[in-house]
C-alpha cells in the first residue's frame, strides 16, 4: 500500500458491483485517485478494471460503495443509485469535469471531425456556434491534429487519428478526470508510444487526474505516477511509480523501467496465482 | 453492384431475340404469348395512354411512398421508445403486412371512396412494413458505447433521440426505402384494380392491365407490364438518388463496421 | 391385366393433373406463359388424340370438355342441361363443363387444345379473332344481348342518355362501355371497377352493369328498386352464351362439333321449357352464393332473350351474316378490331346449327 502525496480527487470506498447472478465483479474494493496524478490500472481480463471506470462515470450502477469526487464535491451513493439502474438512459450525477475514452475512438459517422469534438460541449448546453467550435479546434490542436483533417469524416481519417479525435472531444469540456479505458489497446506498437507520448505531454501542460485502464504493463510504468494491480475485483497491490519525470521515449529502455516492469509483472502473477 | 451499360443492354438484346425466336419457331399464337416486335407495336401504338397510365401510378406511388415514410418514422419514433411499445404493436403491423391488401382494398373503398387518395393509401400500406421495421431497427441498434458517451456528457433522452438515434436509423431507413419503393408501385397498381376509372380519370397501370387483359391484348398487357416494371425502377431511382446526394452524410457506410 | 389397370390409371391421373393446373393457369399473362411452356413441352397436350385410341376400342363416350365464360349461371342452363339430361350422352360425348369467372382465359385454352369448346359473347369473339385466335361461333344461345346498366328508380334516371353524375360499376375493358363512351353517354360519369350488388344497393346515385336476368332480381331482393336500361335498345346488341370451338376442330372433327351442336340445341329448348332440373343442378355448382329464385328468373328472362317473340323455337341458335356484319362495324368504329384483319364470314358458321334444325 502507497502512501497519498497529495489529496484523492476520486475516493472510492467498499464499492461493490454485481450483475444478476454473478459472484461480484467489483468486491468491496477502495481506491484514493491522487489529485493530478495518473494511476494506472492493471490487471488480467475480466478483472474489473472497465467496471471500475464505469462505475466512477456513473455508467454502471453499484450495489455498494461510495465514490466521491473532491474537486465538485459530489458524491455517488451506491444505494441511492441502484434504483436508477433500471432507467438505462438516466444521466450521472455530476456529469461536467469527466472526460472519457473507449477503448474505440466511438465517433460519429455522420459528424466530421470537429463536430465530433464539438458534441459533448453540444449535450452540456454550450448554446454558442463559436465558442464550441473554438473549443473543439483547441482541443484538436492539442492533440496535434492538423486542421486539414478537422472537416473530414471517421471513416477518411487513419486509426491514430480517430483515437487523437476521441481524446480531443474527451478534452473538449476541460475534465478535472479523466478516465482512460484501454484506449490504445488496438493500435500498433508504435503507434501505441506515440499516443503514450501524447498523453505525457497533455498531462505535463495541465496536470489533471486520469485513470488509465490497461493491460499492458509497459505502457502503464511509461504513463503513471502510481499502478495499481487489480485481480477479481480487489485490490491486489498499489505500487508507486519511481520513474522520474519529464517521461522520454529513452526511459523504456532504462534498467530503472525494467525494475518496475518486474514488479509489476510479479504482482499480477501473484494476483492471479491468489485468484486462481 | 454498379449498373454496367454495355453487359445490360447486350442481355437484353440477348433475352429478346431468344423470346422472338422461341415464338417464330414454336408457331405460338400470339394470345398465348406475342413476339417482341408485336410488344413494340403495341407499346408504340398505346404510347399516349401508358404515358398516361404511367403518370396517374407514378404519382399516385410516390405519395403512398411518402405517406408511408412519414408515418412509419413516426411510428418508429414511438416504438423506439420502449420494448413493451414494441411487443404490443409490432406484431399488429406484421399482421398488416400479411393481410392480403386485395382483401383489404374494398373496405378501404367503403371508407375512403373511389378517388385518388384511396389508391395512394393502399399504396402506403403495402409499403409501410419495410419503413416501420428498419427505423425501429435503427432506432434501437445504436452502439451502446456511444449512447455511455452521451449519458457521460449527461445527454437527455430527447437529446440521444436527435443526435444519436435518429441519425443512426437513417441508414436503416433508406435501405428500407428500396423495399418499400417497389412496394409502393405494386400497391398503387393493385389498388388502381379496384378504384382506377376504366374510361378515363384516374387511369392508372392497374385499371389498364385489367382492362387490356379483358380484352385478351396480350402484346398490350406485356408492354403495360414492361412499363410497371420501368417505373419500379424509376421509384427506386428516386429513393438511390435522394439517398446519395442529400442523406450521404448519414447512409455512407464505408469502413462503417471497421470503426463502429 | 395388371398392365392394363397401371397403364389406365396412370392416364387418368395424367389427366387429373392437367385439369388441376388449368385451373389455376391463366389468371394473369404471366401465368399464361407458363400455361404455354406446359402446352408446348406436350404436357398438356390434344385430349381429342389421346382419347381416340381409348375410346375406340371401346364402347365408351367421346369426352370432350366446355369451359365457361363465366361461374355456373342461368346463361348456361342450355349447356348443363345438356350434359345433365342425357343429349351429350346420346350422341357418344362425356361432356365436362368447366366453370370461368372473371378473365376466363376460354380463347387461350381453346387455342393450346385443353378444351375443344367454350361458351363465349360475341363480342368476346371478335375480340379473340383480332388477336389472331381461330375461334368460331357454332350457335348464339341468347339472340338479344342481356347486357344492361341498373340504375335506382329513386336517381329519376330513365334512360341511358341521362347516367350523367352517377357512379356506373363496370368491367374495365367492356367493348359496350366504350360505346357508351364514344356516344358521349359517359361524360360526366363516373366509371369505377365492378364490385357486386351490395355497393351498388348501398348507394342511390349509383349505377351497376347488369344482364338482365340475373343482376336485376338480385339487386331488388337486396332492397333496391331498380329500372333497368338496356344497351341493346342504343343498336348495340351482340349474340350473347355463344358455343364456340376453333377452325381446326372444325376442320378435323366436323362430327364432333356437328353432335356437339345437336346436343347443346336439344338441351337450351329443353331448358328453356323446363329449367327446374338443370336450375337444381346449377345450384349446386355454384359456388358464388347463387339462389333457386334468382335461376329460376333467370331461366324465365332467358325465354324472351332465346327465343324473342315471333321467333319459332326451330330457329333456337340461329345466327346472321348482317347482325355478325353490324356488330363488326361497330367494333371497327371503335377501333377495337381491325376490319381487315376480322372477316365477318370466318368469325361464325352456321353449317351446324342448319344441320340440327333439320
Amino acid at each position: 500500500m502507497g502512501v497519498d502525496k497529495r489529496p484523492p480527487a476520486i475516493t472510492v470506498r467498499g464499492l461493490t458491483v454485481r450483475f444478476d447472478g454473478h459472484p461480484p465483479v467489483l468486491d468491496e474494493l477502495d481506491l484514493a485517485v491522487p489529485g493530478g496524478e495518473i494511476v494506472a490500472i492493471v490487471g488480467p481480463s475480466g478483472c474489473g478494471k472497465s467496471t471500475l471506470l464505469r462505475s466512477i462515470a456513473g455508467l454502471l450502477a453499484p450495489v455498494g460503495g461510495t465514490i466521491e469526487f473532491a474537486l465538485t464535491g459530489a458524491s455517488r451513493d451506491g444505494q441511492a443509485s441502484a434504483a436508477e439502474r433500471s432507467l438505462s438512459t438516466c444521466p450521472p450525477a455530476e456529469p461536467t469535469g469527466l472526460g472519457y475514452v473507449f477503448q474505440e475512438p466511438a465517433l460519429l459517422p455522420w459528424r466530421n471531425v470537429i463536430e465530433n469534438v464539438q458534441l459533448p460541449l453540444e449535450l452540456q448546453g454550450e448554446p454558442w456556434r463559436q465558442q464550441r467550435e473554438s473549443g473543439a479546434a483547441d482541443a484538436l490542436r492539442s492533440v496535434h491534429l492538423a486542421a486539414a483533417s478537422w472537416h473530414k469524416f471517421p471513416r477518411q481519417l487513419s486509426g491514430g487519428m480517430r483515437m487523437r479525435a476521441s481524446l480531443a472531444r474527451a478534452l473538449v469540456v476541460d475534465p478535472d478526470v479523466l478516465l482512460l479505458d484501454e484506449p490504445f489497446a488496438a493500435v500498433d506498437d508504435m503507434l501505441r508510444t506515440l499516443l503514450n507520448e501524447l498523453v505525457v505531454e497533455l498531462w505535463m501542460q495541465q496536470p489533471r487526474t486520469i485513470l488509465f485502464v490497461t493491460h499492458n504493463i509497459a505502457e502503464a510504468i511509461y504513463l503513471s505516477h502510481r499502478i495499481v494491480v487489480l485481480s477479481r475485483g480487489r485490490i491486489r497491490a498499489e505500487l508507486d511509480n519511481p520513474l522520474p519525470w519529464p517521461r522520454e521515449r529513452a526511459q523504456r529502455g532504462s534498467s530503472e523501467f525494467a525494475d518496475v516492469y518486474r514488479q509489476v509483472s510479479s504482482a499480477l502473477w501473484a494476483a492471479a496465482q491468489e485468484a486462481a | 453492384m454498379q449498373f454496367q451499360w454495355l453487359p445490360a443492354t447486350c442481355g437484353l438484346i440477348l433475352f429478346l431475340l431468344v423470346w422472338q425466336l422461341f415464338v417464330v419457331v414454336t408457331g405460338l399464337p400470339p394470345i398465348l404469348l406475342p413476339p417482341p416486335t408485336q410488344v413494340a407495336m403495341a407499346l408504340w401504338q398505346e404510347r399516349l395512354v401508358l404515358c398516361r397510365a404511367v403518370t396517374a401510378t407514378f404519382a399516385a406511388s410516390m405519395l403512398g411512398l411518402c405517406l408511408s415514410l412519414a408515418s412509419g418514422s413516426i411510428l418508429a419514433v414511438v416504438f423506439a421508445q420502449s420494448r413493451w411499445l414494441r411487443s404490443a404493436f409490432i406484431p399488429y403491423i406484421v399482421f398488416l403486412q400479411t393481410v392480403p391488401v386485395v382483401a383489404i382494398a374494398p373496405l378501404l373503398i367503403t371508407w375512403f371512396g373511389y378517388r385518388f387518395h384511396t389508391v395512394v393509401l393502399v399504396s402506403a400500406i403495402v409499403s409501410l412494413f419495410p419503413v416501420v421495421s428498419n427505423a425501429t431497427t435503427g432506432l434501437i441498434s445504436v452502439d451502446p458505447l456511444l449512447v455511455d458517451l452521451f449519458r457521460i456528457h449527461g445527454a437527455s433522452r430527447w437529446q440521444i433521440l436527435i443526435k444519436l438515434r435518429i441519425p443512426n436509423a437513417v441508414r436503416y431507413l433508406v435501405l428500407g426505402l428500396r423495399v418499400s419503393a417497389g412496394l409502393a408501385v405494386i400497391g398503387a397498381i393493385v389498388g388502381e384494380l379496384f378504384v382506377g376509372d376504366v374510361i378515363s380519370r384516374f387511369a392508372g397501370l392497374g385499371t389498364i392491365i385489367n382492362a387490356w387483359q379483358r380484352m385478351v391484348r396480350t402484346d398490350a398487357v406485356i408492354a403495360a407490364i414492361g412499363a410497371s416494371t420501368f417505373l419500379g425502377m424509376a421509384v427506386l431511382s428516386i429513393v438511390n438518388l435522394v439517398s446519395t446526394r442529400l442523406l450521404h452524410r448519414w447512409t455512407d457506410s464505408a469502413d462503417f463496421e471497421a470503426q463502429g | 391385366m395388371n398392365v392394363w389397370y397401371s397403364s389406365r390409371s396412370g392416364g387418368s391421373l395424367e389427366r387429373l393433373a392437367v385439369a388441376e393446373s388449368q385451373r389455376t393457369v391463366a389468371r394473369s399473362p404471366m401465368l399464361i406463359m407458363v400455361a404455354m411452356l406446359l402446352a408446348s413441352s406436350g404436357c398438356g397436350g390434344d385430349p381429342a388424340q389421346r382419347e381416340s385410341g381409348q375410346s375406340a376400342g371401346r364402347d365408351a363416350a367421346r369426352p370432350t370438355t366446355m369451359m365457361l365464360n363465366w361461374f355456373p349461371e342461368a346463361e348456361h342452363g342450355g349447356f348443363y342441361a345438356a350434359e345433365l339430361l342425357g343429349f351429350c350422352r346420346e350422341r357418344g360425348l362425356e361432356l365436362e363443363i368447366r366453370p370461368g369467372g372473371p378473365a376466363a382465359p376460354v380463347a387461350q385454352e381453346l387455342v393450346t387444345g385443353r378444351i375443344e369448346f367454350a361458351v363465349a359473347n360475341a363480342d368476346d369473339v371478335l375480340l379473340y379473332r383480332q388477336q389472331g385466335a381461330p375461334v368460331v361461333a357454332l350457335l348464339a344461345a341468347m339472340q338479344e344481348s342481356p347486357r344492361c346498366i341498373l340504375v335506382h328508380e329513386e336517381s329519376g334516371v330513365e334512360s341511358l342518355q341521362e347516367l350523367r353524375g352517377l357512379t356506373l360499376q363496370a368491367g374495365a375493358g367492356r367493348p359496350y362501355l366504350l360505346f357508351l363512351q364514344a356516344r358521349g353517354l359517359l361524360d360526366g360519369v363516373q366509371v369505377v371497377p365492378y364490385s357486386g350488388v351490395a355497393r351498388f344497393v348501398a348507394d342511390p346515385r349509383s349505377a351497376m352493369q347488369g344482364y338482365t336476368f340475373s343482376e336485376p332480381f338480385l339487386a331488388q331482393q337486396a332492397g333496391a328498386h331498380v329500372r333497368v336500361l338496356k344497351v341493346a335498345e342504343l343498336g348495340f346488341n351482340p349474340y350473347a352464351s355463344c358455343l364456340i370451338t376453333t377452325e381446326r376442330m372444325i376442320a378435323s372433327q366436323p362430327e364432333l362439333v356437328q353432335a356437339m351442336v345437336d346436343a347443346c340445341r336439344r338441351g337450351w329448348l329443353a331448358y328453356l321449357d323446363d329449367p327446374q332440373a338443370t336450375n337444381l343442378h346449377i345450384l349446386k355448382l355454384n359456388e358464388q352464393g347463387m339462389t333457386l329464385d334468382a335461376l329460376t328468373f333467370g331461366a324465365r328472362e332467358l325465354r324472351n332473350l332465346c327465343l324473342p317473340e315471333g321467333m319459332p323455337r326451330e330457329q333456337f341458335g340461329r345466327m346472321t351474316r348482317q347482325r355478325w356484319q353490324t356488330l363488326i362495324d361497330q367494333f371497327a368504329e371503335l377501333k377495337l378490331v381491325d376490319p381487315q384483319k376480322v372477316a365477318v364470314d370466318s368469325v361464325f358458321d352456321t353449317r351446324f346449327i342448319a344441320a340440327a334444325t333439320e
